[in-house]
C-alpha cells in the first residue's frame, strides 16, 4: 500500500488547471457585471431560485433532458457520458470514503482508489457500491460505443449534417475515448493480480489472470489512464468540453436574473458545446450556403476570428435557438458582433388582454406591400365594431427592428420613438400589428397599452363571439412565421382558428419547428440567387401538402413565398375576412 | 455662347473618359448581382423614406456609382427595411448598396 504515486501527477496537473481556470474565468466575469447584477446574484442567491437552478443543472448538465426529447438515442449517449461519469465519481469517492473509516484521504487515493487499495475489502455495503461501480463504467463504455458508431453511421443517429470539429476538439475527444476503456483496463489488471472488482473488471480481471500474468502491464496502464485524463482536462479550457463546468454557471446566472447581455454573451459563448445539433436543421447548412451556424460561429468567436459572413448572412430565424440544448442565444452573440443589440423578450405581450373598444393598427414596413391583408383587417373589424385607426395610412413610420439587425441601434431609437409618440397620439385601448417582426419590437414597451399580433387579437374576437365564421371546403397550409412562432411563442393557437375554416395540411416542421421562408430582414449579406434558394426550398416544402392555399401572418413570408410558390399564399386575415358571416 | 432658346444640361452630362467608378468597380466585384440592375426604380418607388422627402434614392445611388458621379443620397437615412428588395423584378438586393455605403464610410473614418 503506497501514499502516492508518480503516475497520479498527470491528473493532478489537468485538474488543478481547469479547476483554477474555470474559478479565474467566472471571477473575470462577475467583476465584469454591472453592480445592479452583482446585487441581484447576492440577492438571488440564497432564495429558492438557486434550488431551481440546481434542479435544473441536474436535469441539463447531466440528465441532458433537452437531447432526450429532440433524439432518444444521443439524449442516452450524451447522459451516459455526463451522468454515468458522474456518478462514477460520487460513488467511488463513497467507496473510498467508507473503506477510509472515517480517515481524511488524499484527493488522488479517491480517484485512483482501485490503484492505491486493490483487493477484496469488506466494509459496510461494499458489496453493493462495487457492483454500482462496474454499472456505471458498463453505461459510460455503452455510451461510448454509441459515440463512436455513430461517428460511421451519423445517419442513423439521426444527424442529418455532420460537424467538423477544431483540431482542439479532436484531441480533447481523442482523451475522453481513451479514458474509459483505459480505466477499464487498468482495474481490470489490477483485478486479476488481486483480486476483487465487479462484475465488470472483476470477470475481466479473471479473464487476464487465465490468460496470463498481468503485471508487467498493471502499472502502465494506471499511467495511460492518468495521462488521459490530465490531457483531458489540459485541453478543456479551449475545447469544446467548457461547456461542462460552464454550463452550470450560465444555468445559474439565468435563474440569478442576471440581466447584463455581455455578462450572458461570455457565458453563452463559453457553454456552446459544438453538438451540432444546429446544422442539421440551418437552412443555411442543408443548402450549403454558409458555414456560419452557431456550431461553427461560437468556435470563431472564442478565438476572436469571427468573419463578416457570420454577421451578415445568417437569416436569425432563430431555428438553432429553439433547437440548442445548452439554450445558446446566438443571435444576441451576433448581434453583439453587428454592434447593436435586439433584446426581445420571448413570449407575448404581459398586459392585461383587453378586448378595447378603440384599435390602433399598424401595419410595418412590409406591410405596406400587403395591401389585401389591411383591407381584411379593416373588414373582420368593422364586423365586429372596433373603432379603428391605421397609423400608417399616410406617412411611413418604422419600428427600427430592421435597423437594430443591421447595426445602427440610435438611428432604430429614434425611429421607434417616432412610432411611439404617433401611437399615443391616437389614444388607443389596445395596438395591434400585422408584422410580427414589429410586434416583437413593440410589445412590452407601451408603458399600459396592450400591444397584439393581428392573429392573436382575431382569435380573441372569435373567441369573445364578437365576429362568426363559417366552414369552407378548402385546404390550408400554415406557414408558422419563425418570428410569430419562436420569439412570440405563439404558434398552436392560429391553427385552431383556421381549423374552423377549413382543413389543415400541416407539413412536418410546423409550430416552433418552422422553416425560415428565406426573407428575413436580417441577412443582408445574402445575394439574390442564395435567397432564391432558401425561398424555393421553403415554397416547395409547404406545397408539397398539395393544400389549395398556403396561409401565413407575415406579410414578409407572404411576399418571399407568393414569389416562389405555385400555390397561392394568403394571410391569417384575408383568410378569416373571407369565412366571415355577416350579421343581421 | 449663342443662345438658340434652349437650355442644355451640363450638370447632367457625364465624361465617361474622366469619371472615376472604381467604387462601383470595388462594390460590384463583391456583389456581381448589382450589375443586374434595370434602373427601372421599383425600388425608389417603393422606398418609405424617399416618399417621406429625403434624397435616398436607390436607383439613382446605383446610376451615379455606375458613372462615377458623386452620390446625392445619404445612405444613414435608410431604414433597412428591404421593401426595394421585395419589389424588385429582379430580387436584387438593392439596400446592400445602402449598407456597403456606409461600411466603406465607417471604415474610412477609422
Amino acid at each position: 500500500m503506497y501514499k502516492f504515486d508518480p503516475f497520479a501527477i498527470p491528473f493532478l496537473i489537468g485538474f488543478a488547471f481547469v479547476i483554477g481556470w474555470v474559478i479565474v474565468r467566472m471571477i473575470q466575469i462577475f467583476i465584469g457585471m454591472p453592480k445592479k447584477d452583482k446585487k441581484r446574484v447576492f440577492v438571488n442567491i440564497f432564495t429558492f431560485k438557486t434550488v431551481r437552478g440546481i434542479g435544473e443543472i441536474i436535469s441539463e448538465v447531466l440528465i441532458h433532458h433537452r437531447i432526450w426529447r429532440e433524439n432518444k438515442l444521443l439524449g442516452f449517449m450524451h447522459m451516459s457520458f455526463a451522468l454515468g461519469w458522474f456518478l462514477l465519481i460520487v460513488t467511488g469517492w463513497i467507496e473510498s470514503s467508507l473503506r477510509a473509516n472515517g480517515e481524511t484521504l488524499p484527493i488522488w487515493q479517491h480517484i485512483f482508489y482501485k490503484y492505491f487499495f486493490p483487493g477484496e475489502h469488506v466494509f459496510r455495503l461494499s458489496d453493493v457500491i462495487k457492483q454500482l461501480m462496474d454499472l456505471w463504467l458498463a453505461v459510460i463504455l455503452l455510451g461510448q460505443l454509441i459515440a463512436v458508431l455513430k461517428r460511421f453511421f451519423y445517419r442513423r443517429a439521426g444527424i442529418k449534417i455532420r460537424t467538423r470539429h477544431s483540431r482542439m476538439n479532436r484531441i480533447a475527444l481523442t482523451a475522453l475515448w481513451f479514458i474509459f476503456p483505459l480505466r477499464l483496463l487498468a482495474e481490470s489488471c489490477t483485478a486479476s493480480l488481486y483480486g476483487g472488482g465487479g462484475f465488470l473488471t472483476g470477470s475481466l480481471g479473471q479473464l487476464i489472470a487465465w490468460i496470463g500474468d498481468a503485471s508487467f502491464i498493471t502499472y502502465p496502464m494506471w499511467w495511460a489512464y492518468s495521462i488521459a485524463l490530465g490531457v483531458f482536462f489540459c485541453v478543456l479550457p479551449f475545447s469544446r468540453y467548457l461547456h461542462i463546468p460552464v454550463e452550470a454557471f450560465l444555468i445559474l446566472a439565468r435563474r440569478w436574473r442576471v440581466s447584463d447581455i455581455t455578462t450572458i454573451n461570455r457565458l453563452e459563448t463559453m457553454a456552446c458545446s459544438a453538438c451540432g445539433m444546429c446544422l442539421s436543421d440551418c437552412p443555411l447548412a442543408r443548402n450549403n450556403i454558409a458555414g456560419v451556424q452557431p456550431v461553427y460561429f461560437i468556435e470563431r468567436l472564442r478565438d476572436g476570428k469571427a468573419t463578416t459572413d457570420d454577421a451578415w448572412k445568417c437569416l436569425q430565424c432563430g431555428r438553432c435557438q429553439q433547437i440548442c440544448p445548452v439554450r445558446v442565444h446566438a443571435n444576441n452573440l451576433r448581434q453583439e458582433l453587428k454592434g447593436s443589440t435586439d433584446r426581445v423578450e420571448f413570449g407575448l405581450d404581459t398586459h392585461k388582454r383587453v378586448l378595447a373598444k378603440r384599435v390602433t393598427l399598424f401595419s410595418g414596413c412590409m406591410g405596406k406591400l400587403t395591401p389585401r391583408t389591411k383591407a381584411a383587417m379593416e373588414k373582420i373589424l368593422n364586423a365586429a365594431g372596433v373603432e379603428q385607426t391605421w397609423i400608417d395610412e399616410e406617412r411611413d413610420l418604422c419600428c427600427g427592428r430592421p435597423l437594430r439587425f443591421n447595426g445602427n441601434q440610435n438611428t432604430a431609437n429614434q425611429k421607434f420613438n417616432e412610432l411611439h409618440d404617433a401611437i399615443l397620439e391616437t389614444r388607443p385601448d389596445a395596438i395591434v400589428t400585422t408584422c410580427p417582426i414589429c410586434f416583437n419590437m413593440m410589445k412590452n414597451r407601451f408603458e399600459t397599452i396592450p400591444v397584439y399580433h393581428h392573429t392573436d387579437y382575431i382569435r380573441m374576437l372569435i373567441e369573445a363571439k364578437r365576429i362568426d365564421l363559417e366552414r369552407s371546403e378548402e385546404t390550408l397550409t400554415y406557414h408558422d412565421p419563425c418570428e410569430l412562432s419562436r420569439q412570440a411563442e405563439y404558434a398552436r393557437q392560429p391553427l385552431k382558428v383556421l381549423n374552423r375554416v377549413g382543413t389543415m395540411l400541416q407539413p412536418e416542421e410546423t409550430g416552433e419547428k418552422t422553416r425560415c421562408c428565406g426573407g428575413a430582414v436580417a441577412a443582408i449579406g445574402l445575394n439574390n440567387s442564395e435567397r432564391k434558394t432558401l425561398a424555393q426550398e421553403t415554397a416547395d416544402y409547404l406545397s408539397n401538402r398539395n393544400a389549395d392555399k398556403i396561409v401565413t401572418a407575415c406579410p414578409l413570408c407572404k411576399k418571399t413565398i407568393a414569389q416562389r410558390s405555385k400555390r397561392p399564399v394568403a394571410d391569417f386575415a384575408e383568410i378569416v375576412a373571407d369565412a366571415l358571416v355577416e350579421r343581421e | 455662347m449663342k443662345q438658340f432658346g434652349y437650355t442644355t444640361l451640363t450638370k447632367k452630362s457625364v465624361n465617361i473618359y474622366e469619371t472615376d467608378t472604381s467604387l462601383w468597380k470595388e462594390l460590384s466585384a463583391a456583389n456581381p448581382e448589382f450589375k443586374g440592375c434595370l434602373s427601372c426604380g421599383a425600388c425608389t418607388a417603393a422606398c418609405p423614406i424617399n416618399n417621406s422627402g429625403t434624397t435616398l434614392n436607390n436607383r439613382r445611388t446605383i446610376i451615379e456609382l455606375n458613372r462615377g458621379m458623386a452620390i446625392t443620397s445619404d445612405a444613414a437615412n435608410c431604414q433597412m427595411c428591404n421593401r426595394c428588395s421585395l419589389v424588385c423584378p429582379k430580387g436584387l438586393n438593392t439596400r446592400r448598396i445602402f449598407f456597403e455605403l456606409i461600411r466603406k464610410r465607417t471604415e474610412e473614418k477609422q
